[in-house]
């Protein structure tokens, strides 16, 4: 059911996943861009502000209790030019989201794609 | 292991605000009206800067004194740590000139004989470079701002562009200070895909010698969409060392 995961990523992969906005931006030295980890929850939040849009992923921990996971995403002129909008995630949804984790070990990381059930994948590349 | 970083910051930021308040040669102050070429192109019309650079900060890395370089060093510690420092972006604070220039977003010129006006998606911010043989205001008439006072006049194929009287606040790019001293001239001339902005920063205290950059932008057919930063509901704030500490946001019912 619960499903985490790590997979160390090569820098060019990485360059492709990246959005350009988030090159040298300031969020960039929190995130570990050579690992990601994967969850499967529900969507409790999507927030669609500057400079960053936040997604907040509920899923259950490894003991079984429910964590929350903060999402950063880039900003909603950016993710609205590549087809986003404040509709794209609504709360209660069921995703799957793989993230580049916060290197002090809070819990989430930067977005690298969001799924759903139907197989539609979100990414800053576009949806 | 983080609550040392604060005081090494806040002493090289000290040694540097000392040092700014050391006479120096103010040479912008002695700019006047240049007599001005007639107009060698027109900016009017929508402008992105190219990537990767345009995200990439400022390049060469600055000629930096050493108590500037300190401020650097320290701040590329804290980010080996995974911890931001010195970024008021992140914060929902305005980037500023000359900072605004290496946020990838679009930007519309609109160009007319006496004023070029450029508005930055980024942060709604606006620039005014006043082209009607105006000279900087002088003394306490020059009021620091986000982002500076700025003329401009026509040099050959050239636009060049004086800004001074940038607020010190945010940083040229994170960890790179400044003080109000900062003098930016702009040399912009057109290329085969749009124009490129040569950058030439002076400032007494921070640089051993200017610091000439650049920044290239194509033409665009984006339109640029509001961009407002509510910093009540931003996810980040700044200690007193001037590092980023993630902040529970204020719950949003806009969604």
């Amino acid at each position: 059911m619960k499903k985490m995961s790590s997979v160390i990523l090569l820098a060019g992969a990485l360059t492709l996943l990246a959005a350009p906005e988030s090159q040298g931006h300031h969020s960039a030295a929190m995130f570990d861009r050579t690992t990601t980890e994967t969850v499967e929850g529900t969507v409790s939040k999507f927030q669609w502000m500057n400079p960053h849009s936040w997604l907040n992923v509920e899923a259950p921990g490894p003991d079984g209790s429910m964590n929350e996971y903060d999402i950063e995403l880039t900003s909603p002129n950016l993710l609205a030019r590549i087809g986003w909008r404040p509709s794209s995630l609504k709360p209660g949804e069921k995703v799957t989201v793989v993230f580049n984790p916060f290197r002090d070990g809070k819990k989430g990381g930067r977005i690298v794609s969001v799924t759903k059930p139907d197989g539609t994948v979100l990414t800053e590349r576009g949806p | 292991m983080r609550a040392g970083s604060a005081p090494k910051l806040a002493a090289a930021m000290a040694s540097i605000a000392a040092l700014a308040l050391a006479p120096v040669s103010l040479g912008f102050a002695q700019e006047t009206a240049r007599k001005s070429d007639p107009p060698a192109f027109d900016l009017t019309g929508t402008w992105w800067v190219t990537q990767p650079e345009g995200a990439a900060g400022f390049k060469p890395d600055p000629p930096l004194k050493p108590e500037a370089q300190k401020v650097v060093d320290e701040v590329q510690r804290l980010r080996a740590e995974g911890l931001n420092a010195r970024d008021k972006t992140g914060t929902c604070m305005p980037p500023g000139l000359p900072l605004i220039m290496t946020r990838v977003y679009p930007t519309q010129i609109f160009q007319t004989p006496k004023l070029i006006t450029m508005i930055y998606e980024y942060h709604n911010a606006v620039r005014w470079i006043w082209m009607d043989g105006r000279d900087h205001p002088q003394g306490e008439d020059l009021i620091p701002t986000y982002y500076g006072h700025s003329i401009g006049w026509w040099e050959g194929d050239s636009l060049i562009v004086d800004t001074v009287g940038m607020h010190t606040d945010p940083d040229i790019q994170p960890g790179v200070p400044h003080t109000e001293h900062l003098h930016l001239r702009e040399r912009i001339r057109l290329t085969d895909e749009g124009f490129v902005t040569e950058i030439t920063m002076t400032d007494p205290t921070i640089f051993e010698r200017p610091w000439v950059t650049a920044k290239r932008y194509k033409k665009s057919d984006a339109e640029l969409q509001e961009f407002v930063c509510l910093q009540e509901s931003n996810q980040f704030s700044e200690d007193e060392s001037g590092v980023l500490r993630q902040v529970a946001p204020v719950k949003s019912d806009d969604q």
